[in-house]
């Protein structure tokens, strides 16, 4: 964990309200693992607001990426930010996704998608690992980094609601279809998005008997485990922080 | 060199800057980032006798300036914090403050006879957290006789520096004070945090379970700065100052209008640094305005 004065090496729209930012910083690139999260400044000064958390995208190795969605005024500030300014980074956060072999299922709908590709990535390179991933969207503008997964050597499917690209319909019928083809049970499914998408994957792969590991959100205050802020409910009975037992955890683990 | 040393009771600290209870865990969260060993004194998370699961989410909520909480107390409580949390703390070179809260007088007194023996520098009484409802909705630090009660139990058994923190959901913060110094209190803390709600608009519904939560940052700086210049008004005991500070200048404010030391809360969350910075700049001032001691400085406000 450090925090960084990070140079902005780009911060350009990539489609819709989706931008991506990169961010110079070895220290947190060295450190950094899939699934783990950067808490960023986005004002300086004395303004009162708060740091935003946002997954790793990609890790280069003086760089790290994120892709994020302008849905208020923190990401609408981000994304005013020019290449050369430098943003306050706290990172890397949280603990991450448990990296497996054999055959691995990603799900990811909207900005979640994210995250998934900096596992993928090391899925592939240090698991050798047979990854499909599993691309949900809104409609055909806002399928994000499909290309990147196709070239990372990923199985990419992918699908829309309104059914402007590939399957029409939720990214969870789509991976309700692929379990149920016998022979076809992964080792493991990661997944990361909305609420009701997490739910479903919970549901189905508890149905199926396959792990599964989900990346929760939820509002943070210090987004290093103190505040107690940022909690979820544990299926056990307490609750668990997003921001230290999680942002991943076991499907199981939590009250989804 | 400007003297940064302040005495509350019997509690020697190097400087008079401390971290606020609930905003900085139990010191380890942060160690990573903060060197600990800076810092005048960490107040660690309220404790209660037993562990508390705190409440439903949302718990945070931003707003103008500021941030709504409902965290509802969770805490390790009193056994875990005795074995785990308070050895960690005590192998830094940094004052500790264990802030206690309970829902009875009871449990107050229960907590000062478990943590007596235990090597720290001084205890917080918390009677003033907004979000654990006890069964009267009213807080012991709403009155000035349930104050009593409960300072007067802790004094039994505790016999080192007992601060109080008091709410500053009241009429009159001055009376409760008053009260607090009579029935044995070494110093008084201020502010907790004050009462606040948000609604979420789509849903037509309150955003917090409990409906209220509490308000800090720099939104309450005015309400809090006013709040701790009545109460060393109204004292001779030392008055620890908080409420929305985020720089030294802020952090000065407090020191005129009478506090002996002062405490960043959710301050930390926006930069993890601005306490250690705070130290560094009050230095400088003392040393640029050759002011000596910042105990000089304690209530120094000209009116
Ligand atoms: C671990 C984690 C990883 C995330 N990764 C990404 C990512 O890779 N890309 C991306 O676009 N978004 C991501 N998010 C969501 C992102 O943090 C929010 O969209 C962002 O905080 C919204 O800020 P705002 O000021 O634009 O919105 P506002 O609605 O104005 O924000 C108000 C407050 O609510 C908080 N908030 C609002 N929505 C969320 C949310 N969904 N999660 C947490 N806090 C929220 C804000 O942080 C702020 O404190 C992630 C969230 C978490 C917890
Ligand atoms: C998330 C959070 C948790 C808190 N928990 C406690 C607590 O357990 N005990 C306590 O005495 N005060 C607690 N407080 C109040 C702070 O210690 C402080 O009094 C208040 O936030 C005002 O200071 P600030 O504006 O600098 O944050 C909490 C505040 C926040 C934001
Ligand atoms: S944000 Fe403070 S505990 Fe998670």
């Amino acid at each position: 964990m450090f925090q960084d004065k990070c140079r902005i090496l780009a911060n350009e729209p990539i489609c819709g309200n989706f931008y991506r930012l990169v961010l110079e910083s070895k220290s947190i690139a060295a450190a950094a693992v899939p699934g783990q999260f950067l808490n960023i400044r986005v004002e300086q000064g004395t303004d009162f607001l708060l740091r935003r958390p946002l997954s790793i995208h990609e890790i280069k190795k003086n760089s790290v990426s994120i892709i994020y969605k302008t849905v208020g005024r923190g990401t609408g500030k981000l994304s005013l930010k020019k290449p050369k300014e430098s943003l306050d980074v706290i990172g890397p956060l949280g603990k991450g996704y448990t990296l497996s072999d054999g055959k691995a299922v990603l799900v990811g709908g909207g900005t979640g998608v994210a995250s998934l590709k900096f596992l993928a990535a090391d899925l592939i390179n240090k698991q050798q690992a047979a990854v499909v991933v599993m691309i949900g969207a809104r409609t055909r503008e806002e399928v994000l980094c499909g290309n990147e997964f196709s070239e990372l050597g990923c199985k990419v499917e992918i699908c829309t609601e309104d059914g402007t690209l590939g399957f029409k319909g939720m990214v969870t019928s789509l991976l309700k279809q692929y379990l149920s083809v016998m022979g076809a049970h992964p080792r493991v499914v990661y997944a990361c998005g909305p609420m009701p998408m997490l739910k479903e994957v919970g549901r189905l792969t508890s149905h199926f008997r396959i792990p599964c590991e989900v990346s929760l959100e939820e509002h943070m205050g210090c987004g290093v485990g103190a505040c107690m802020g940022c909690v979820v409910p544990a299926r056990n009975g307490g609750y668990l922080r997003v921001c230290k037992d999680g942002p991943v955890f076991d499907a199981r683990e939590v009250a989804l | 060199m400007g003297d940064l040393k302040i005495k509350i009771g019997d509690m020697q600290l190097k400087n008079p800057v401390m971290v606020a209870s609930g905003t900085f865990g139990y010191g380890e969260e942060y160690a990573q980032l903060v060197d600990l060993n800076k810092l005048g004194a960490i107040v660690t998370k309220s404790i209660t006798l037993k562990p508390r699961a705190g409440n439903n989410q949302p718990r945070l909520w931003e707003t103008a300036s500021g941030l709504l909480n409902s965290i509802g107390l969770q805490n390790v409580g009193l056994k875990t914090f005795i074995e785990e949390k308070l050895p960690y703390l005590q192998k830094y070179d940094t004052g500790i403050i264990v802030s206690i809260a309970g829902e009875t007088v009871d449990e107050y007194e229960k907590l000062a006879q478990a943590l007596k023996k235990e090597k720290f520098d001084a205890l917080e009484i918390n009677i003033s957290c907004p979000n654990v409802r006890t069964a009267k909705r009213m807080l012991f630090a709403q009155d000035p006789e349930l104050a009593r009660q409960v300072i007067r139990k802790v004094r039994r058994y505790y016999k080192k520096t007992v601060i109080v923190k008091l709410t500053p959901n009241v009429t009159d913060i001055g009376l409760i004070a008053k009260a607090c110094e009579k029935a044995g209190a070494d110093a008084i803390a201020v502010v907790n945090t004050f009462n606040g709600m948000a609604v979420d608009l789509k849903k037509g519904v309150p955003v917090f379970k409990n409906i209220v939560a509490g308000l800090c940052g720099p939104a309450i700086k005015p309400l809090a700065l006013y709040k701790v210049y009545e109460t060393s008004q109204a004292v001779r005991i030392p008055v620890i100052g908080m409420g929305g500070i985020m720089n030294f200048h802020d952090g000065l404010e407090y020191i005129l209008c009478g506090a002996s030391a002062i405490a960043v809360g959710a301050g930390n969350f926006i930069d993890p640094q601005i306490p250690v910075k705070i130290i560094k700049d009050m230095e400088l001032y003392l040393r640029e305005n050759h002011l000596g001691k910042i105990s000089r400085l304690v209530g120094s406000l000209k009116c």
